[in-house]
């Protein structure tokens, strides 16, 4: 099941109720996690965090970690890709690319997050919106981050980015999506669908930590 | 040529035409395989009922995912925002018919004053449990019309009509 980690609803910039999006979401087989920086009953929530500089981004950072599911930075300047690339705090970096003519990730950016274990995202959304001449300048970034990722290891995670309901996707349309613009079928299956359930079980057991390798039992 | 049958739910704030959504499609698979890439497909629209939002294309059997993509990577058409979900594949029109477009559609048109998160709305239209509603707050409208959306989205229970309102005010 494609987990989607990167929607926004009516609470941040997007159009719709979260109850609507998750019902929408479960019809199409997509598991829906919000990044609206509101805790929502009953769906995975976090944060989007949008930051100029780095010492804004390690204060959002330090601020918002431990109380959402999920940490994701809002990349586009290199270095706030590099510095949250760094951080194993941050779950992952989407849109590395954004405004930029390169893909943002640089073999900086690609050693530090496979070592922190920082996911790079990409946005659907972006992919599907452009047209003609800046979806192949698009392509062509994603298709980087793809080389990049094969040599430097690090993991890659795809979400829609939407905003409205109309940019939900499901299981098979990502899978396709994927595939079509360069994924092989284990990679596809690997960014859609593992790396956000990875991610997402990380976070749950990094907040159980009480100490350093002291993590509070269940029950 | 072995063919098979992709069918698709069009969704949208408006009501999308035949014509439309077929060009919509082919451009799609065209600006994402190139010409060659597109003629392989043998891809046509075949049929799409303006009611109820749904149709099916044709395409060759080696060519179903790369039409799936052509219609997930649909995102616009005629200046408002879309969505062509598809809802299976089959080798025969009447398998198709049988197990993806027996449903209805059932979009009811409405209009009545109604709340949600204490802002006013104009209610529009339900479909399946989903109720589709225009804002009043201009802020918000303005939202909408950068994502090229009309209505926000909501499950019907959300939304609080004006008798359920007057009845809160009242302590009922």
């Amino acid at each position: 099941m494609f987990t989607d980690l990167h929607v926004h609803s009516l609470h941040s910039s997007g159009a719709d109720t979260p109850a609507c999006l998750q019902r929408l979401a479960r019809s199409m087989g997509t598991e829906l996690c919000l990044c609206d920086g509101v805790v929502h009953e009953g769906i995975a929530s976090g944060v989007e965090v949008h930051a100029e500089s780095r010492r804004e981004l390690l204060g959002d950072i330090r601020r918002y970690w431990r109380k959402f599911d999920f940490l994701i930075v809002h990349g586009g300047s290199m270095e706030i890709n590099r510095c949250a690339a760094r951080d194993s705090r941050v779950d992952v970096l989407v849109h590395p690319y954004a405004g930029r003519r390169d893909c943002g990730v640089d073999t900086v950016v690609a050693r530090e997050a496979a070592r922190s274990g920082v996911a790079i995202g990409i946005d659907l959304e972006d992919v599907v919106a452009a047209r003609g001449a800046e979806r192949a300048r698009l392509l062509s970034q994603v298709g980087e981050i793809l080389r990049l990722s094969r040599k430097y290891g690090f993991r890659i995670a795809v979400s829609t980015g939407a905003r409205c309901r109309y940019a939900l996707r499901g299981t098979k349309e990502v899978m396709a999506l994927l595939q079509c613009i360069g994924f092989t079928e284990e990679e596809a299956l690997a960014a859609s669908q593992h790396v956000p359930r990875e991610l997402l079980e990380k976070k749950r057991l990094a907040r159980r930590e009480v100490g350093r390798g002291v993590r509070l039992a269940q029950g | 040529m072995r063919k098979r049958y992709v069918a698709f739910l069009a969704e949208s704030d408006v009501r999308l035409g035949r014509r439309e959504v077929g060009s919509a499609i082919a451009a799609s698979a065209l600006a994402l395989f190139g010409e060659t890439g597109f003629s392989e497909l043998s891809l046509r629209l075949l049929e799409f009922s303006e009611a109820e939002q749904r149709g099916f294309v044709v395409c060759s059997h080696n060519g179903v995912e790369r039409v799936v993509a052509a219609m997930s990577a649909v995102s616009e058409i005629g200046g408002a925002r879309v969505h062509l979900r598809p809802l299976g594949v089959s080798g025969t029109v009447r398998a198709l018919r049988r197990k993806f477009l027996s449903g209805k559609a059932g979009f009811i048109s409405r209009e009545e004053k109604v709340s949600l998160e204490g802002k006013d709305f104009i209610l529009r239209g339900t479909t399946g449990g989903l109720c589709y509603a225009e804002p009043v707050d201009e802020v918000l409208r303005e939202r909408l019309r950068i994502l090229k959306l009309r209505f926000v989205g909501a499950l019907c229970k959300e939304l609080r009509g004006e008798e359920d309102a007057a009845d809160a005010k009242h302590g009922l």
